[in-house]
């Protein structure tokens, strides 16, 4: 975790705070101006550069992360709002042992993945859809992945990666 | 990061967040989902000072009751879509909040109230309000006081409060049908014009209401169900002199298709009554 130079006392320096997280399992505390996203947060201070900047405008869901059970977007979340909640980020999905997670393996093997960056969006709305419906339609999974963009237009794969998924949890 | 010496608070009490919005006055903000608020402040079209969070202070009830269906300023549109009450006693805030792209990642985050609240001319929730004859209630520093969605909704993102005041709630009688129309260029886009058709309870008039085409939602009464289109052409030509202009469309389109939404608007309440 990256920490952030001590305050220097001057009354103009912008308010903070420090921030405790469970963050992917773990207790985590940082300093954070109150004027910073939690995207920002996340990357700048928590360290954890797979959220990622996108719109800045909660269009492209390249920030998502999942914030006590919800999944948001971190971009339209200020990190002072998250104290004291358990975060999961793009970098919690995987197996501590660094092991992908079947739906990542589904994305993986589908090449549902160009350059990437718009995946913690993906994967999360897929994990979310996915904790609902054992079988989604294609027309669910669809639906489901409103709210991110892949500017490599790589749909197609998404769609089928996710499918692949459902087929292999199901057994 | 926002720009600006930006303080954040989360008060745990009413009286609390009323005192900081009355001693901030201008400079603050109310954050209940922040959906809207966030990105304008990272564009720098607001820059308050202070940001006044009302998650601490238990704004989560809805509750679909007898007579009236209450919403917590902090209640998102997933769970109004979600609600079978409010699916039940109240098919047309389950259906718009059903309606609101961005994914569930928003949907789980933002609220019916913070729309109304911001009054964005685009957003949906202003003119569904005013059509169900929505009550907004009111909390500051001289207590508590409401008023009607109508009345609080003076103009573009202008709504009735004063200084230390914020919404906790609103709320509306229930309506069995409805009817509802949304004109917009792609499921991912905000609304060019929308219209609300609802019965007037009692009277056997329908009262439609007009959204996205003017700054703030326009409002009329019909004797009955079946206006034809000249009539609401009329009405509708009348009443929205100032038709917006924006990226999405110009004021002469806004003025074209808001008798058509109204019309569809009509018979889907026709339809709804039947079934």
């Amino acid at each position: 975790m990256n920490g952030l130079p001590q305050p220097s006392g001057d009354p103009d320096a912008p308010p903070s705070r420090r921030i405790r997280l469970v963050l992917n399992g773990g207790e985590a505390d940082e300093l954070i101006e109150d004027r910073m996203l939690l995207v920002h947060a996340l990357r700048d201070r928590f360290g954890l550069t797979g959220t990622h900047v996108g719109c800045n405008n909660g269009d492209c869901g390249a920030c998502t992360v999942e914030i006590d059970g919800r999944i948001a977007k971190s971009c339209l979340v200020m990190a002072a709002a998250a104290d004291g909640c358990s975060i999961t980020t793009i970098e919690g999905l995987a197996d501590p042992d660094g092991s992908l997670s079947p739906l990542q393996e589904a994305f993986w093997d589908q090449d549902a993945v160009q350059c990437g960056f718009c995946l913690p969006g993906h994967l999360f709305v897929a994990r979310d859809l996915l904790d609902r419906e054992r079988d989604p339609s294609e027309e669910q999974i669809r639906t489901a992945l409103t709210g991110n963009i892949c500017r490599c237009t790589g749909y197609t794969n998404i769609v089928e990666a996710i499918r692949v998924a459902a087929e292999r949890a199901r057994g | 990061m926002i720009r600006g010496p930006l303080r954040y608070h989360r008060p745990d009490d009413l009286a609390e967040a009323a005192f900081i919005l009355a001693s901030a006055g201008e400079q603050a903000r109310v954050l209940a989902g922040g959906t809207m608020l966030i990105p304008a402040m990272f564009r720098g079209e607001h820059r308050p000072l202070h940001l006044v969070d009302l998650k601490g202070l238990g704004l989560n009830r809805l509750s679909a009751e007898d007579s009236d269906v209450t919403i917590g300023a902090m209640v998102t549109y997933a769970r109004m879509t979600q609600d079978a009450d409010v699916a039940a006693s109240m098919p047309l805030l389950a259906h718009v909040s059903g309606g609101v792209t961005g994914g569930r990642q928003l949907t789980g985050q933002a609220t019916f109230v913070g729309s109304v609240c911001n009054n964005i001319p685009n957003s949906e929730a202003p003119s569904v309000a005013v059509a169900l004859g929505a009550t907004v209630d009111i909390f500051g520093p001289a207590g508590r006081r409401q008023m009607t969605a109508a009345d609080f909704l003076i103009g573009d993102g202008a709504v009735d409060l004063r200084p230390g005041e914020f919404v906790t709630s609103l709320s509306t009688p229930r309506h069995a049908a409805a009817g509802y129309c949304k004109i917009k260029n792609s499921v991912g886009s905000w609304p060019i014009t929308t219209a609300t058709a609802v019965l007037v309870t009692g009277t056997g008039r329908v009262r439609v209401v007009i959204g996205a085409a003017s700054a703030t939602p326009v409002s009329f009464e019909l004797p009955s169900i079946d206006a034809g289109m000249d009539v609401l052409e009329a009405t509708i030509g009348a009443l929205l002199g100032e038709a917006r202009t924006d990226v999405l469309a110009p004021a002469e389109y806004r003025r074209a298709v808001a008798p058509i939404a109204a019309r569809r608007a009509l018979d889907e309440l026709e339809r709804n009554l039947g079934a």
